[in-house]
């Protein structure tokens, strides 16, 4: 056989199939997936943003770039809406909310998008290498799943902690905490908000970030009410309920990770349901397991009457896969129950039966919509909310 | 620290003793053949250089020479002429999957192939016992300005005892082929132990005129 002969013989025989992996890597390498926009304004007029949650955030970050005149109102006592923190249960920050970095590490050089600031940040590789299920009463390891998936996390901080120090700062002042909306009035020549206790903000545009299902409930109502065009695909997104729970061992007897479904399904990412080693790669010296569970997953802890129930749930079910040292190791815990949370209402954006690009058509010139459900490329993850917001204010301030 | 697992000490004895017999079975049944005394002078050694893909999604490459131990031909009962051959390859391999490790293989596979001296493609089947570095990404530290990061790493040594199965035509030309799958397993005292499986395809550059 001479070279032509075998190279054409190699093909046919598929042997160009491992630098597959090498070219979708090295797509990826740059964190493309956000891009802060550059463009021309000549908007002199105020912008309302409803929600400072990540999309909220990152709205008025570019506000703020451009030197627009704008509000950000929150219904609750502090910002950021799904990325929360807990800095006191263990010896690192705890993200209660938005953990994993589902990118390249870059794209938080992107979100942030200015290269005069000159600061590194250390982030974990959240590769796990022991990898078990739990199906059927059977406890199995399938550690070389550790090959197929890896993604980051923060080591020192957390998302909060990425959008305290890096993005608000600026603009901290233009943050109006405790102000729940609860009708937006866009009939005449200015948008009014008005909050739980009938204080009003006006503003000329205004763009609402808060969760999917927070616009589902009509906790905001709109005058003149939405289109039922922009309704139906409001209500065609669905968002399930969403809990993580973070259990203190005084011993470690699980994986880095512990799943409720085979590995056909954990290597297509459908897992909604994970225990977590929330101290791999912490340099810590607590032993943190996490609970990660999402929609429909979520609904049995969600579901139960007090947080009591829930922790001793789910020490029934780690002493079922762990032989009852669960119970045994058991010293306290942290609950966050986002479908209790009454300006949240659950986890993210699952499915999407609905248009998305009529929620994204803006109403009237003067009420535009984002947030993680509305981003294309990245729904459902913080970098997307980000987009969402940078993509909206673009329409927002050239239209 | 994960010697509390369940179940892991027991299956640790178990795999090992599972992949002894195994190695003793292969090797004592190939040196138990009734050996011809072929010419085996003929029989130089061949560089093998393919393709190396662990786990499917990973790449890299490998090289290796093969020298021929024993080669031997029996006839059957319709008085066709096999002829088998024994080798041993020394390889030296490395794949990665960029966002996780680089890996750096050694070993040493023991193989077994037989045919009908007119067939051109040809089994092979062998045993291979290696040892793997693993550079494993850990950290990275991203500089926010502009996006750039680098990693840090740690790394993990295993002991890789994997068994091979294939095809290969490599006799009649100067250049041949091979395709193989394997399996096996990583064996650390650093992590947790995993499976490693893969395909193997290469081309194989005979420098004696074989027969």
């Amino acid at each position: 056989m001479d070279r032509k002969e075998f190279i054409k013989k190699s093909l046919a025989l598929g042997v160009g199939f491992p630098f597959m992996n090498f070219i979708l890597q090295s797509c990826s390498e740059d964190g493309s997936n956000i891009n802060l926009p550059n463009f021309q304004t000549n908007f002199s007029g105020k912008v309302l943003v409803i929600g400072a949650g990540a999309a909220g955030l990152a709205a008025g970050y570019i506000l703020n770039r451009y030197g627009v005149d704008f509000e950000i109102l929150e219904a609750n006592p502090v910002y950021g809406g799904r990325v929360k923190r807990d800095s006191t249960f263990a010896d690192f920050p705890i993200d209660l909310g938005a953990e994993w970095i589902h990118e390249s590490p870059s794209v938080l050089a992107n979100i942030i998008s200015n290269p005069q600031v000159n600061a590194n940040l250390d982030l974990i590789v959240y590769n796990p290498q022991s990898i078990k299920t739990y199906v059927n009463g059977s406890l199995n390891n399938i550690n070389i799943a550790s090959n197929y998936y890896s993604e980051y996390k923060f080591k020192r901080t957390t998302w909060l902690g990425f959008f305290e120090q890096y993005l608000v700062p600026n603009f901290t002042s233009k943050i109006r905490l405790n102000t729940p909306i609860t009708q937006i009035n866009y009939s005449g020549s200015v948008v009014r908000a008005t909050d739980i206790n009938n204080n009003v903000y006006e503003g000329n545009k205004v763009l609402i970030t808060v969760p999917i299902n927070v616009l589902k409930s009509n906790v905001i109502n709109f005058t003149p009410a939405l289109s039922s065009a922009k309704v139906d695909a409001i209500n065609g997104i669905s968002m399930g309920d969403g809990i993580k729970v973070f259990i203190e061992f005084s011993e470690r007897f699980y994986p880095d990770i512990l799943l409720f479904d085979n590995i056909i399904n954990a290597a297509g990412g459908s897992i909604e349901k994970t225990y977590y080693d929330a101290a791999f790669r912490k340099n810590s010296s607590r032993n943190i397991l996490g609970l990660f569970a999402v929609q429909q997953f979520a609904t049995p802890y969600t579901s139960l009457g007090s947080d009591q129930e829930r922790i001793n749930f789910i020490l029934k079910e780690l002493d079922e896969v762990f032989g009852g040292r669960a119970s045994k190791a058991y010293v306290r815990h942290t609950i966050q129950n986002w479908s209790a949370e009454p300006y949240i209402l659950g986890s993210y954006s699952s499915t999407f039966n609905g248009d998305v690009d009529e929620i994204l058509t803006p109403v009237d010139n003067k009420v535009y919509f984002a947030g993680e459900a509305l981003d294309a490329q990245a729904s459902s993850t913080v970098h997307g909310a980000c987009q969402s917001a940078y993509d909206m204010v673009q329409t927002m301030l050239t239209t | 620290m994960f010697s509390d697992f369940y179940y892991f000490n027991s299956r640790k004895k178990y795999v090992q003793i599972k992949w002894s017999i195994v190695l003793f079975l292969f090797t004592s049944s190939l040196l138990a053949q009734d050996i011809e005394k072929d010419s085996l002078n003929n029989e130089k050694f061949s560089l093998r250089v393919g393709y190396y893909a662990p786990y499917i999604n990973q790449f890299g490459a490998r090289v290796g020479f093969s020298y021929p131990l024993k080669k031997w031909a029996k006839e059957n009962k319709k008085a066709q002429t096999r002829i088998h051959k024994l080798e041993i390859i020394p390889k030296l391999g490395y794949f990665a999957n960029i966002d996780i490790q680089r890996n750096y293989f050694l070993d040493v596979e023991l193989q077994y192939k037989w045919y009908r001296p007119k067939r051109k493609i040809h089994p092979k089947i062998g045993v291979a016992l290696g040892y793997m570095l693993a550079r494993q990404n850990i950290g990275a530290t991203v500089n926010l300005g502009n996006g750039s990061f680098t990693f840090d790493r740690r790394s993990l040594h295993f002991l890789v005892p994997t068994i091979h199965l294939g095809f290969e035509k490599n006799r009649a030309n100067r250049i041949g082929y091979y395709f193989s799958a394997f399996y096996g397993r990583k064996f650390t005292g650093q992590e947790v132990n995993s499976d490693i499986f893969g395909l193997e395809a290469g081309i194989v550059l005979n420098f004696s005129k074989n027969k």
